[in-house]
């Protein structure tokens, strides 16, 4: 059996439901943050296997881009996570209740 | 195969670079080049000024800016229909004059984000200096963000598209969260960051789907043979046209349009913009209802206007995205002016009200995607709209930041118990931008609000203009329950009564600002025909 892009389009298509139901379902700010970067990563992997079957290298190129962003939005991600945890100990959602009306 | 992959790629991608290099117009891009260099410049003024000269920074980014307004007004007043190139091989799309068809021209959407960053640093450095919170990264990230808007509605293409949302998502990521001494600060930027994240993992696997099925060989026979670029508009525009119905298609444009509506704060995506307007410094919250909302309408209206347009007028009747849309402005405006009525945090009712706002600007956006209809007045009528609510949005965030009080996350409608007598001053401005934002006349916000309704109702959305007519009186009881506190002599007691004796000291250029502003707001109602240039 060869190896399609059915196969990984249906792949990233998991990986992006998973992180998805990650993001909603789980209460820890760190784990729905590495949900989040799984939805990206399943992007990148979809652009990757159109790029190589429609034989165009833009999705190739994209995929730096979107690799440097995500760089970019874990390092702020990570630093606001950190900054909450030493104000507030902890980086559950459900204890995150200061803005109510 | 293999080399053959690598011979074809690499074929492309030369050509690629090529037709980039070919069309480089790097001078069009001044302004955003120019509001670069002005970031950078802020940070090294930081490192070589010293310390008692620090406070000019500010003014020297305000300065900055309106050279760079004024350096765009010749090509605003460029009224030639000449047909424009997209530049930089296709990803960059820029028009100039007023109006662009039924787009506003790309020029005058860089003049308004530049004021509203201009207001916003403004406001910025006032505020952090009294909370004593540094000034010159805010102003740094205030200027990148700026850059990056004004790509982003020239962006001709989903990679420049991504990538400048993308700048403008983490830069506000870091602004949400600023006052770090604040437990609503940093609660609010976690918030935004996870909503942020979200939004964009579907923007971007949106963007993935319709790469895929644009590009396939097999679906697209030019691209086969000419291997052009999937992530073009106008090359998604020719492929969707043709394959409307395909489900990848469907899909793709769905999650494009849902990360959007996040960005914009519609329905169904608006949970986060109460919390998060609440916790941000109120300077970031401005520049968040202002730029930020605009920046998502602009892109959608580029969007439904560009690539998707064949999802919205179609000439044999089936437009899911055009119900969508419809459906998504009405629940959007239901739903903001029903949570909006009972809050007295002034904040949050700020951000419910503003999704209200996104509502009624989507309303003219569907006004002028309707075929048959005057797509002018629609277009005019969302530019005056986003200008009302420029000057509203921002007078009003600029009283909130000159009352009393460091926490202003906990401001709440009785705070301003008596402000008539504490400042007059304010209590006025809070009046013009508060009515402003209700639609009352004698305002540009009623003006704005009388124009959406006539577009709606010519494009005959009738049912969405009597929500729009409904959510009026809706937002003229919210609002006014607040001014009636700033107005009204209500009973309270002595004790409360001693501690709002004391009146408000505003400073003379805040007293400058705020009342140019009111003067718009006023001028805009009163004199109509100044508006008729862009009519």
């Amino acid at each position: 059996m060869s190896i399609g892009l059915h196969h990984y389009i249906t792949l990233a298509c998991l990986l992006f439901v998973i992180g998805l139901t990650g993001v909603l379902v789980r209460r820890n700010t760190l784990i729905i943050y590495m949900c989040l970067e799984m939805m990206l990563s399943a992007a990148t992997l979809a652009l990757v296997a159109f790029s190589r079957y429609n034989n165009t290298m833009d999705g190739a190129i994209f995929v730096f881009f979107i690799i440097t962003v995500a760089a970019a939005e874990v390092a702020v991600g990570l630093a606001l996570i950190v900054a909450l945890f030493r104000k507030r100990e902890t980086v559950l959602v459900d204890e995150l209740k200061t803005l109510r009306r | 195969m293999q080399a053959f992959f690598a011979q074809a790629g690499t074929d492309a991608l030369t050509k690629t670079l090529h037709a980039v290099n070919d069309t480089n117009a790097w001078s069009s891009l001044t302004p955003e080049i120019g509001i670069a260099l002005l970031a950078v410049l802020t940070l090294v003024f930081e490192m070589i000024l010293p310390k008692s000269l620090r406070n000019v920074i500010p003014n020297l980014a305000l300065i900055g800016i309106a050279a760079l307004i004024g350096g765009l007004i010749p090509s605003l007043c460029h009224t030639s229909q000449a047909e424009y190139e997209p530049i930089f091989g296709g990803l960059i799309y820029q028009t100039e004059g007023l109006f662009a068809g039924v787009l506003p021209s790309t020029t005058l959407l860089r003049v308004f984000f530049l004021t509203a960053a201009f207001f916003v640093i403004f406001l910025g450095a006032r505020y952090l200096k009294k909370r004593d919170l540094p000034v010159t990264e805010f102003l740094h990230i205030v200027l990148v963000v700026t850059g990056a808007l004004m790509l982003l509605v020239q962006s001709n293409n989903f990679v420049m598209l991504f990538v400048a949302l993308e700048t403008i998502t983490v830069g506000f990521y870091i602004l949400v969260g600023y006052n770090r001494k604040s437990n609503a600060s940093l609660e609010a930027g976690v918030k935004y960051l996870v909503m942020g994240g979200l939004s964009s993992a579907l923007l971007l696997f949106g963007i993935v789907l319709l790469y895929g099925v644009a590009g396939n060989p097999e679906l697209n026979k030019e691209i086969a043979a000419a291997g052009i670029d999937a992530m073009n508009f106008d090359v998604l525009k020719d492929f969707i046209a043709a394959h409307p119905t395909n489900p990848l298609v469907l899909a793709g444009i769905s999650l494009v349009i849902g990360g959007i509506a996040f960005k914009i704060g519609a329905f169904p995506f608006q949970i986060w913009v109460p919390d998060v307007y609440q916790g941000a410094p109120t300077p970031t919250t401005a520049f968040l209802a202002v730029a930020s909302k605009a920046a998502g309408i602009f892109t959608l209206m580029l969007l439904i206007s560009g690539p998707f347009i064949s999802l919205v007028v179609s000439s044999n009747g089936a437009r899911p995205l055009y119900w969508l849309l419809a459906a998504v402005t009405g629940m959007t405006l239901i739903f903001s002016n029903i949570t909006a009525l009972g809050q007295t945090n002034t904040k949050r009712l700020m951000g419910l009200s503003g999704v209200s706002h996104a509502g009624f600007l989507l309303l003219a956006i569907l006004a002028a995607a309707q075929p048959n209809a005057n797509n002018g007045l629609a277009a005019s009528a969302i530019i005056i709209y986003l200008i009302a609510y420029l000057a509203g949005a921002i007078a009003t965030f600029g009283v909130m930041a000159e009352m009393p009080g460091l926490d202003d996350s906990t401001q709440s409608s009785s705070d301003y118990q008596l402000l008539v007598k504490r400042s007059p001053f304010l209590a006025g401005i809070l009046g013009c931008s508060v009515g402003s934002l209700a639609g009352i006349p004698p305002s540009l916000g009623f003006v704005a609000k009388f124009l959406v309704i006539v577009a709606a109702l010519q494009a005959q959305l009738y049912c969405l203009a009597a929500i729009a007519l409904l959510c009026v009186g809706a937002g003229v009881y919210y609002y006014f329950a607040w001014l009636r506190e700033a107005f009204q002599r209500t009973w309270i007691s002595e004790e409360r009564a001693k501690e709002l004796s004391t009146p408000i000291e505003v400073s003379v250029p805040s007293r400058i600002v705020l009342a140019t502003l009111a003067t718009i707001i006023l001028i805009g109602g009163i004199v109509q025909s100044f508006l008729q240039i862009l009519l």
